[in-house]
């Protein structure tokens, strides 16, 4: 077999350096780093529970094999030895201040009442008759009748409640209600609760029969990272689309980034769906979508490229013909090109298409964007 | 080394030996299984760790070994699913589809992580860790011999599997 050529060599080098990868999702680091700690805490807490039992039968020896050690000096007249305990006490992990009749609080019911401890002091404690029976009615109300606006519901509250206290009291209700009721308090919780009622309603958000009655909370109040993890399990479409349409609203250094792992997702619903919310923002978040078409990663570069094309005023169009120029950006130009709905886009990939060397380029890069690009064909320009 | 220093170090450099995990299994979510693995692995054999070596080293071999354990599993298909030849042809018929039905970034890859267990590892090592022979050796317990052959038939198998886009023609 002949020896490869030096040429072949280094095209060979060239073609491995560009190999890539997937990125590890931020959401898959943050699992595995949880995972380890969550390791770590099992060992301290099994480490703590083996001294325990280790002491407990150490005692247990000395007092079956030593009698005499267990007797009082008084008794025996004898010197008594120091019963060797060299092992610390046990020591358990603190448990929450929670006795309920008969069975375990739920997470829930445990996440309230911490915030409620913490929160705890001798004022908040004196709750208006006049404000619970009020709180009660709408509770009552919105459990009776599912249809009704909780928007409305809440606004019959305000007039009652001139120290803002509806939303503690409604958190404190939600640890002994069932069903019904706690789906009201927490749609109640969803409409005038503040970040202070974050911890429940993204408890409240794991529970199939509360999600829809939290999640109007947590589009208004929650962050880009919570908004992110919300989006993936959201199978109602147009919940998901207020999903991520919040979070296209949220602060774009850190909403961006989640958008983007969306709009770049393994399902194609997912990708179609977060595009669908990028053409409805009337401001999108243009320079954070420029910022990310410098990224390091290919793919998130072609991922922003895909979201930025669609924006199709004549600024963005101009810049991303300015960045077709450019060799290293050149691919990532023309998927935005590819990606917009202006006229003027088409207009300019049909020009670029004379040029040989490009319109090989844009028909292969059209050829790889189906789900993305409306397709249509390149057509050649008339001589 | 105490166990909030090794935790720190442990949480520091688990990006890094994430992407090489995905390296190694080619798919985002075996890696991330192989990754809990080597965490576990970790955790056991923080005291085999010697403060003076480098940790970058001695959690590569952490997450070589997972790999290996994973890898002596195939019959339940943990960590990677080798594509056949057969596989891979129907996927990219010809080299322009292949191009064509992904980034030639992502199919360079996928060849990569379809090499044999042993070739991938030295590969990825070398070529995309920036290990020197030496350093590889001592993270898979192999001779430098060993790595430079293994590593001279890896770039054999690939060179063959990616001959069209080698070709000045086709450049």
């Amino acid at each position: 077999m002949n020896e490869p050529s030096r040429h072949d060599q280094d095209a060979l080098d060239e073609l491995l350096a560009e190999a890539r990868w997937p990125e590890p999702a931020a959401e898959s680091t943050r699992r595995l780093a949880a995972y380890y700690q969550g390791l770590r805490r099992r060992q301290l807490t099994w480490r703590t529970a083996s001294i325990g039992l280790a002491a407990a039968a150490a005692v247990a020896v000395i007092a079956v094999i030593s009698p005499r050690l267990m007797t009082s000096p008084q008794d025996s007249g004898q010197v008594t030895a120091k019963i060797p305990m060299n092992r610390q006490p046990v020591v358990l992990a603190p448990q929450p201040n929670i006795s309920l009749p008969g069975r375990e609080p739920t997470a829930l019911e445990l996440i309230v009442f911490r915030a409620h401890e913490r929160r705890q002091s001798p004022t908040l404690a004196v709750r208006t008759h006049d404000l619970s029976a009020h709180i009660g009615q709408a509770v009552d109300r919105l459990a009776r009748t599912p249809s009704a606006d909780a928007d409305t519901v809440a606004r019959s509250l305000v007039p009652h409640d001139p120290a803002g206290e509806a939303e503690e009291t409604l958190a404190a209700m939600l640890r002994d209600q069932r069903d019904e009721r706690a789906v009201a308090i927490v749609r109640l919780l969803s409409e005038i609760g503040t970040s202070r009622s974050l911890p429940i309603l993204q408890a409240a958000a794991s529970r199939p029969a509360m999600r829809s009655a939290a999640l109007p909370g947590l589009i208004r109040l929650a962050d880009a990272s919570t908004l992110g993890g919300l989006i993936r399990g959201e199978i109602d479409a147009s919940t998901r689309e207020r999903l991520l349409i919040a979070l296209l609203m949220r602060e774009p250094q850190s909403a961006m980034p989640l958008f983007l792992m969306v709009a770049n997702d393994e399902s194609s619903e997912l990708r179609r769906a977060a595009l669908a919310a990028f053409d409805q923002i009337g401001d999108p978040p243009l320079e954070q979508l420029w910022l990310a078409m410098d990224d390091p990663r290919i793919e998130y570069r072609l991922t922003a490229a895909r979201v930025l094309g669609r924006a199709a005023d004549p600024t963005t169009l101009g810049r991303l013909m300015i960045l077709a120029d450019r060799p290293e950006r050149r691919r990532e130009a023309i998927v935005a090109l590819l990606a917009s709905p202006h006229p003027l886009a088409q207009t300019a990939l049909v020009r670029a298409s004379s040029n040989s060397a490009l319109a090989g380029l844009i028909r292969h890069l059209q050829q790889m964007e189906p789900v993305y690009v409306s397709y249509k064909p390149i057509a050649q320009p008339t001589l | 080394m105490d166990c909030a220093s090794f935790d720190k170090l442990v949480l520091d450099h688990l990006p890094a030996m994430q992407r090489l995990a995905v390296r190694l299994t080619g798919d985002r979510d075996a890696a991330e299984d192989l990754m809990q693995d080597a965490l576990f692995k970790a955790m056991r054999s923080r005291k085999t760790f010697e403060e003076r070596a480098s940790f970058s080293t001695w959690m590569t071999r952490i997450v070589i070994n997972a790999f290996r354990d994973g890898v002596s599993k195939k019959g339940t298909g943990i960590y990677f699913v080798e594509p056949t030849g057969r596989e891979i042809e129907k996927r990219f018929p010809s080299p322009f589809s292949a191009v064509q039905a992904a980034d030639m970034a992502d199919h360079v890859a996928g060849l990569v992580s379809a090499l044999s267990p042993r070739q991938r590892e030295v590969l990825v090592l070398i070529a995309y860790e920036q290990m020197s022979a030496a350093q590889t050796a001592d993270a898979l317990g192999m001779t430098e011999q060993n790595v430079r052959t293994t590593l001279h038939h890896a770039r054999q198998k690939l060179r063959e599997q990616l001959a069209p886009y080698l070709s000045p023609d086709q450049r």
